[in-house]
């Protein structure tokens, strides 16, 4: 797939790609571009781990709970060092969370069979 | 598709995780160890206490170097929240017990993650963790002697004032 980023034309990959987003690598910039219910936003490795731990984190029984510290059951997310901000309602923070846990499953999966195919390191 | 993941670090996610993990525990070990030289302190036994004191800047040394190994390999080193610190022993006795109990665990944890690094090949991490294994050898042998200490002194008339003053003879000399 061939898009425009910037001023440069890179080859994008996509990772993973499901109804609520998809995640494309730039391997020109070293980079993620995610896109998630039409937002669309620029990661770094370090960012998109950041952002994965982040969602990870919360707890959703702990958002329905009757004594919820959070009756609003809305969570906000940032990613320091960029300007993105997501607010996310529990179903937005389960279906981001599906992208990203298959998005770095296949970041694995390309791992171990760079491993297997380039250097031959597991047998 | 260039492999992200592996040009930001050499460790994996799960390495790393378990790396995080230890540092936890060293900081706890640091902590817990603080605790007990205070409660040492308090009881009269000074020399235990100074002991303790040293145990604990070891354990906060062993989480600086798990911490920046972390960080040398391009991971995400997390400064750790340590809680459910003891701070009360109903005898001297027991304070060595729980440091062995506490060691015994620490070597646990490491053997965990030495078959962790097996599994996946780590074997840059595994050469790493050759000294915390070597280490816990020690660690176990000290606290094991200590608590020797209580069967061959005795804890009955001045038995506890001489086990206070044979602790800081402790050592570990065995290099091989
Ligand atoms: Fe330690
Ligand atoms: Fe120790």
């Amino acid at each position: 797939m061939i898009y425009f980023c910037g001023m440069s034309c890179a080859t994008f990959q996509e990772v993973f790609s499901n109804n609520s987003g998809v995640v494309y690598q730039c391997d020109l910039e070293s980079c993620f571009y995610v896109e998630f219910e039409g937002k669309r936003a620029k990661y770094s490795v370090r960012n998109l781990m950041q952002l994965k731990r982040k969602l990870d984190h919360f707890k959703i029984e702990e958002i329905f709970a009757v004594d919820s510290l959070n009756p609003s059951g809305v969570e906000i997310v940032t990613i320091s060092t960029t300007n993105y901000c997501y607010i996310l309602n529990p179903l937005q923070i389960i279906r981001f969370r599906e992208l990203l846990d298959q998005t770095f499953f296949n970041l694995h999966v390309n791992q171990v069979l760079k491993d297997c195919l380039q250097y031959a390191v597991l047998a | 598709m260039k492999d992200l993941l592996r040009v930001k670090s050499l460790i994996s996610t799960e390495v790393e995780s378990l790396l995080n993990s230890q540092v936890k525990k060293e900081a706890h070990s640091c902590a817990q160890y603080l605790a007990v030289a205070s409660w040492c302190d308090q009881n009269g036994f000074d020399n235990s206490a100074d002991y303790f004191f040293k145990q604990s800047d070891e354990e906060r040394t062993h989480q600086l170097k798990l911490f920046k190994y972390i960080l040398d390999m391009g991971g995400h080193a997390i400064s750790p929240e340590v809680d459910d610190i003891r701070i009360e022993f109903n005898s001297f006795r027991e304070v060595f017990e729980q440091a062995l109990e506490m060691e015994i665990a620490i070597t646990q944890s490491f053997k965990k993650i030495a078959a962790a690094c097996h599994k996946e090949q780590d074997y840059v991490t595994m050469e790493f963790l050759n000294w915390f294994l070597k280490e816990q050898r020690e660690e176990e042998y000290k606290a094991r002697r200590a608590l020797e200490l209580f069967n061959i002194i005795g804890e009955e008339a001045t038995g506890l004032w001489e086990i206070d003053k044979t602790i800081p003879k402790i050592s570990y000399t065995s290099e091989d």
